[in-house]
């Protein structure tokens, strides 16, 4: 798994802590990205991702891995995490 | 019976010889003490909800409950829940936490479920608790406060 780009995480090397924080936000993002609510669903994304982006906690990479099983997402949300 | 037994039994003897109880008996009485509070908790929660469903069913929601009733059923629930959050206070050294939080689980109270996990500092816990409630903000919440405490 490829879970933070920053500290040296990435590729599990990391240290427990680290990739719980990463797990944590994974299983967020999967829980928003499930919501049913179409306009809390991507504000609740966007939140997160401003806040993941900014402190590194996932990579981009996995972001969209996640994000890419919701049908109808718009361009705007990911905009600025990208 | 039991839980009022236990209760005396606690608070006779748990700060005056706290050997002897020891001695008297293997199983924690705290814990048994906090299982009943649960337990008559869990009760008193099944047999509302049954009785919500019930009204429903006969009267389509449009008859409520006599005011009296209610509120005596109310002031009851609110009794017991006083009782464990007082229970924990009181008896925190007394108490494994762990053991606690498991016990929250298995009797599905979910003010003592979050308020475990946030003693403890169970992040995954408390995350799984806020998504099987819904609440999203609160799932925001948790994430970030682990990244602003690291």
């Amino acid at each position: 798994m490829f879970l933070m780009h920053d500290g040296g995480a990435a590729g599990n090397q990391g240290n427990p802590a680290e990739e719980l924080d990463g797990d944590l936000w994974i299983q967020a993002l999967t829980y928003f990205r499930d919501l049913p609510d179409m306009g809390n669903s991507e504000r609740y994304i966007e939140e997160a991702l401003a806040f993941i982006g900014d402190k590194h906690v996932l990579s981009p990479l996995l972001v969209l891995e996640i994000l890419a099983n919701k049908e109808n997402l718009r361009f705007k949300v990911l905009k600025q995490f990208l | 019976m039991l839980k009022d037994f236990i209760k005396f039994i606690i608070e006779e003897f748990g700060e005056t010889c706290p050997r002897e109880l020891e001695k008297l008996t293997q199983i924690n009485l705290y814990h048994r003490l906090l299982e009943c509070y649960l337990y008559q908790n869990q009760t008193n929660e099944t047999k509302a909800k049954k009785e919500e469903k019930e009204k429903q069913l006969l009267y389509g929601g449009s008859k409520s409950t006599p005011l009296s009733s209610q509120v005596e059923k109310d002031s009851k629930e609110a009794k017991i829940k006083e009782e464990i959050n007082t229970f924990i206070e009181r008896y925190d050294s007394k108490i494994d936490k762990h053991y606690v939080l498991f016990l929250f689980q298995i009797y599905e109270h979910q003010e003592g479920v979050k308020n475990c996990c946030e003693k403890l500092q169970l992040k995954q816990e408390l995350l799984n608790f806020y998504i099987k409630q819904n609440l999203p903000s609160k799932v925001l919440e948790v994430c970030k406060n682990k990244n602003a405490h690291n």
